[in-house]
């Protein structure tokens, strides 16, 4: 390490010593158990989000107006988070990836009405880094000025591997994939192993969980080999050798991966794979959490907003699970064990 | 044999102790001020509790101060009367300010690190602030101990 | 309730056949009346377990439905159901049971259910799509019987009013009129009777 690099340089890691201080801060007000346990346990709709006015989202709770749904008050969170986001990162192209989720979601949306002749415009999500106009001119007209080349790549073949499969399931993938390769790829490029680190797990959980459920569905090798993502710790080889066997050996297969726990604790339930879903997520928030002792850099940061994001997600299920009339003990099955 | 470049080199020396020092205390002290301001824009309360992770870079810019100082007196430049100086003497002067002035500065960064360190401490823990402070103060004892070796040194050139 | 006939010997008969032909009939619907009866409840027997079958799979389905909505955003969770591959193509049909007409499904069911890729999407999804593919079929058998069932309760309650009708009206009144004439009939015998007598006397006495 070169000493300008490592000692003087505040144009490094040291410039976000601003926004680590902040997310530190923020990170106290993250939900805890208690505020999940209340949330759970809330007879109602309307108690639910009483308890959730007591917490951080207070202020997206009274943001929201009276007798809207409660959908705006995690549009109104995420908005907030969103701009914390744009205010703390000086890297743009990296904090940017948080954000290629949402194009990857509305470049489905554009190509899924495109291909099932629809009218989908209802469902695009606002917070992707791309136009929804020049993504749908690029889709339409074949018109890519503007657009960076991963999309660019994305939208043709998915185009192209459409018209030969007929198939909505080789869209997702076919997307998927792509973001998947466009992340690590800006990662690398920037030299933030945390972050690689993190989608690289990603890619493998996404298909430890692919294979599971492919095997539940009775489905074909060939099936299982379209649908897997390149670019993880795993090979896709490794879980093409362990499609045949039977769910009480896999475990020891995965003894000499990092997932050795996740698999021990995801196929206890045999064909249940809630519990497998769970410590998938368990294993990338604790991962994440390591960014915590990172005191520099944008990694606390961007494990911040992951992290809240993933909060969203339970909050946003504990209360819509309320407005079903769903038994809590459902959700409480899926919850992250960070919040029970 | 006085030599006008003496007093000139033990310039320098006093010089380099109070700028080296003095710009690695600002720079020690950037780190954790950015911290602290990101942490008060969310939790205001916490400044009592920050200030003196903030502030404890500064004293090696203090100590390239004092040894400056000292080097003044020595050589009489604020009694009005200049000590004659020799060549030597000034090269002597200039290698014993080196101490605080080196570890002075390379100290105040990376007690600044640990000081920033020590406010995402206090950001998450707030009771655990004197611990943040001990860690810090363990960088700090390099600082001194490079004060009281340029001290002695100083104190050890016979002048006159 | 008598009816408007004349009371003549000619008449009587009549009736007299009506009245066979009714109680007849009578007998006849009676008995489809308790076939049809039969046939009722042997049918709500086997409908009532499918009909469980049928609710509890959907029941499970959605739920995990429901699981899989409340996990993503509202907007995602649509998206990977917008382009489905699963085209289901029904026929119906009639077919004669009895003397009414009873509904077949013939379905077409072609593609796989599954349309969506494994980003974004969890297992809650997968399940209620697999549960709601093996009612699928339960569903339509369920909808046939159905319609089945109504139509026989219908057929029923038509029997029942026509056997009603003969039961309590038709025939009582046939019998009441019957016994009208009859009486009538006699009246009038026993009227010249008298009156022959009275006219023997007279001309005994003259």
């Amino acid at each position: 390490m070169e000493l300008t690099d490592y000692t003087i340089s505040f144009s490094g890691k040291l410039k976000y010593a601003y926004g680590v201080g902040r997310v530190r801060a923020l990170e106290r007000r993250l939900l805890t158990k208690g505020d999940f346990a209340k949330l759970l346990e809330a007879k109602d709709l309307q108690e639910a989000l009483r308890a959730l006015g007591e917490t951080d989202y207070s202020q997206a709770v009274l943001g929201a107006a009276e007798g809207a749904s409660y959908e705006e008050i995690f549009r109104a969170k995420e908005g907030e988070l969103f701009s914390l986001l744009e205010e703390l990162s000086l890297d743009p192209e990296v904090t940017d990836t948080l954000r290629k989720r949402y194009d990857l979601h509305n470049l489905k949306v554009l190509l899924k009405a495109k291909f099932g002749e629809e009218d989908l415009d209802y469902l695009f999500l606002p917070w992707g880094t791309e136009g929804v106009d020049a993504l749908q001119r690029a889709i339409d007209e074949g018109d890519y000025r503007g657009l960076p080349p991963w999309v660019v790549e994305a939208i043709q073949e998915t185009i192209s591997s459409w018209e030969e499969s007929q198939d909505p399931v080789v869209v997702d993938l076919t997307l998927d994939r792509h973001l998947f390769s466009h992340l690590l790829t800006v990662f690398r490029a920037a030299k933030l192993d945390f972050l690689s680190g993190w989608i690289q797990r990603e890619i493998d959980l996404l298909n430890l969980k692919t294979f599971s459920r492919l095997r539940l569905a009775g489905a074909e090798l060939v099936e299982l080999r379209e649908s897997l993502i390149d670019g993880g710790g795993i090979e896709p080889e490794f879980y093409m050798g362990i499609f045949a066997e039977p769910w009480e050996t896999l475990p020891s297969r995965f003894v000499t991966t990092l997932y050795r726990r996740v698999v021990e604790e995801g196929f206890s339930k045999g064909e249940d794979l809630a519990p497998l879903e769970r410590a998938c997520r368990d294993y990338i928030l604790s991962y994440l959490r390591k960014a915590r002792y990172t005191p520099f850099g944008i990694e606390p940061i961007y494990a911040y907003f992951l992290i809240k994001e993933e909060e969203l997600r339970w909050v946003r299920a504990v209360i819509l699970g309320k407005e079903n009339g769903l038994d809590p003990k459902f959700i409480r099955k899926r919850l992250p064990s960070d919040y029970l | 044999m006085v030599d006008p470049f003496g007093l000139a080199i033990a310039i320098a020396g006093a010089a380099l102790a109070a700028f080296m020092a003095g710009t690695g205390s600002a720079m020690g002290i950037g780190l954790p001020g950015q911290s602290a301001a990101g942490v008060l824009s969310e939790d205001p309360e916490k400044f009592g509790s920050l200030f003196l992770l903030v502030v404890l870079p500064g004293t090696q810019g203090f100590y390239g101060f004092l040894a400056a100082f000292f080097v003044m007196m020595k050589v009489g430049l604020l009694g009005g009367k200049l000590n004659p100086i020799t060549m030597l003497q000034g090269w002597q002067i200039f290698f014993a300010c080196a101490p605080i002035a080196v570890a002075g500065f390379f100290s105040a960064i990376h007690q600044g690190k640990v000081c920033a360190a020590g406010v995402n401490l206090v950001a998450k823990r707030p009771e655990q602030a004197m611990k943040g402070v001990v860690y810090a103060a363990m960088v700090e004892t390099y600082a001194v101990l490079g004060l009281l070796v340029t001290f002695f040194l100083l104190n050890g050139i016979k002048i006159g | 309730m008598r009816l408007a006939v004349n009371p003549t010997r000619m008449e009587l008969q009549r009736l007299k056949k009506r009245l066979v032909l009714a109680h007849r009939g009578h007998k006849l619907l009676k008995d489809k009346q308790d076939e049809l009866m039969r046939q009722f409840m042997s049918l709500v027997k086997a409908i009532r377990g499918l009909r469980q079958e049928v609710e509890e799979g959907l029941e499970l389905a959605f739920r995990s439905f429901t699981l899989f909505r409340s996990q993503f955003a509202p907007q995602e969770a649509e998206e990977a159901l917008a382009l489905p591959s699963k085209r289901i193509n029904l026929q119906v049909e009639e077919r004669q049971v009895m003397n009414f007409r009873v509904p077949v499904f013939t379905a077409q069911i072609s593609g796989k259910m599954r349309c969506y890729g494994f980003y974004n999407t969890n297992s809650d999804l997968d399940r209620s799509l697999r549960g709601l593919e093996k009612v699928l079929e339960k569903m339509l058998r369920l909808a046939q019987e159905e319609k089945t069932l109504q139509l026989l309760a219908q057929e029923i309650e038509r029997t029942r009013r026509r056997v009603n009708a003969l039961e309590y009206i038709l025939i009582p009144s046939l019998q009441e009129t019957i016994k009208y004439i009859d009486m009538k009939l006699s009246e009038m015998e026993r009227g010249n009777l008298t009156r022959l007598m009275k006219i023997k006397e007279m001309l005994a006495e003259r």
